[in-house]
């Protein structure tokens, strides 16, 4: 081997990916090039902003583009993506549940069944009015303090919980798996609103919503359906029942 | 006690290359949406990218492994064979299959222009350090092929740099995930280039 072969070495890929972009259809294995999920956060806040910056001329040929990739999204969404802790005990736990828990539990069994199934298709139009097409912010950018509340508050007993039971193996990745949260730009004032949702294979899944006042050293969970408030603790213990 | 740290640094190396070697091997089911792969849904479909994709880590799972290896003194000196041999598959994996294959791939990388281009520096330095290496042994210097060596495999090890640097830093919320992925083109191997050079700087001796 010599250096004449390094560059040889060097100059194929090169050369194969000039190739690619002159004859890339020809190298595409027959099917068409579909658009990258990316993260699945807010496909219909940004199907909404492609419209609304859109010159007049360029809504029907964006409507068309947005309406190519919710449908491509539709098409390639996991039927059940969230693992959760499961058995029979949880059965039994359900039936041990006072009345008012019991909707909570439904509800919640909903939520779920909404991110398993149709998450993508925006047939829920309260829902996105309530809470997807909310602009979210990532902890990044709170204050150090805001983001330690949240992370000590929300995430890390969640972390402890971990209705996902994803392994460890699943966190050294390019796409780790983990629980993440983002709060809702619009949410001011002493009490902020702001979301939960689970990781994996470079996708994210709502787990729920919470709001907290650190003022106040508050922390709840927002329960769908106006169901009312509990604890993070609480939430995972009935979301664990409602998707076990 | 230097002996010992460099036997637990050695330990951690080798068990974190194991482990992602163990993990990549779920893209052995040839699923087109699993990890990676479900966010390069617009070239997992590209023949020549998704050939690139298999070759690049066969290659580099290969090398992973191999390296920490080629560091133990013991093999080196008594199993002056097994070196050669592994050392052989090493140079192949990355010279003929990971090295060019990571570098057709790096053009299509996340992150725009910044991004593609941390990973292109990457792989043709990693190619350039793996044949010098080869260079160096084939003229018979040891020094100058240890010191090659070390620095190809700190390259190979970015693939482990890459996939701690991007949870630690979107799992805790820390950083901007779009900051992440451009700025993991170079976080993932610079530091590794930096340690290895100190490690050649100040404990030759050890390598």
């Amino acid at each position: 081997m010599n250096r004449k072969l390094l560059i040889v070495l060097l100059l194929l890929p090169l050369a194969l990916f000039g190739v690619d972009q002159v004859f890339g259809s020809a190298t595409d294995g027959g099917k068409e090039k579909k658009k990258a999920p990316q993260k699945a956060e807010q496909p219909a806040v940004e199907a909404q902003a492609l419209i609304e910056e859109a010159a007049p001329d360029d809504i029907a040929l964006k409507e068309s583009e947005v309406e190519e990739e919710i449908v491509w999204e539709m098409e390639t969404a996991p039927e059940k993506v969230v693992k959760v802790k499961g058995g029979k005990e949880k059965s039994r736990k359900e039936s041990k549940l006072s009345q008012q828990e019991q909707r909570m539990v439904q509800a919640l069994r909903e939520l779920y069944k909404r991110e398993a199934d149709d998450f993508w298709t925006d047939q829920d139009e309260e829902l996105e009015n309530q809470w997807r097409k909310r602009k979210r912010i990532g902890l990044w950018e709170l204050s150090e303090k805001e983001q330690e509340f949240v992370t000590t508050k929300i995430l890390d007993p969640i972390r402890s919980i971990d209705p996902s039971e994803y392994g460890v193996e699943k966190v050294m990745s390019r796409c780790p798996s983990g629980y993440r949260a983002k709060v809702f730009a619009d949410s001011r004032g002493e009490s902020r609103e702001g979301v939960v949702f689970f990781s994996e294979g470079c996708m994210d899944y709502t787990l729920g919503f919470f709001q907290y006042d650190m003022a106040a050293n508050r922390t709840e969970f927002i329960l769908p359906d106006d169901l009312g408030l509990v604890s993070v603790e609480k939430y995972f213990e009935l979301y664990e029942i409602a998707v076990g | 006690m230097e002996k010992a740290l460099f036997r637990i640094g050695w330990g951690l190396i080798a068990g974190l290359a194991a482990f992602l070697f163990a993990t990549t091997t779920i893209y052995f089911s040839f699923a087109d949406d699993i990890n990676f792969l479900a966010v390069k849904q617009e070239v997992v479909h590209n023949v020549l990218w998704r050939t690139a994709f298999y070759i690049h880590i066969t290659g580099g799972m290969l090398a992973l492994l191999i390296g920490p290896f080629q560091f133990i003194r013991r093999i080196r000196h008594r199993r002056r064979a097994l070196h050669r041999n592994l050392g052989k598959a090493y140079m192949v994996s990355i010279l003929f299959l990971a090295g060019p294959s990571g570098l057709f791939m790096a053009f299509y990388a996340e992150g725009g222009f910044y991004g593609a281009l941390g990973f292109v520096l990457m792989a043709v330095l990693w190619l350039w350090t793996t044949f010098r290496a080869y260079e160096t042994i084939r003229r018979r210097d040891v020094p100058g092929h240890i010191r090659w060596i070390t620095r190809s495999y700190a390259l190979s090890f970015a693939a482990v740099t890459l996939r701690l640097y991007v949870p630690a830093t979107t799992l805790t919320n820390a950083l901007d995930p779009e900051f992440v992925v451009v700025s993991s083109a170079w976080i993932s191997w610079i530091p590794n280039l930096i340690v290895a050079e100190m490690l050649l700087r100040w404990f030759p001796q050890r390598l």
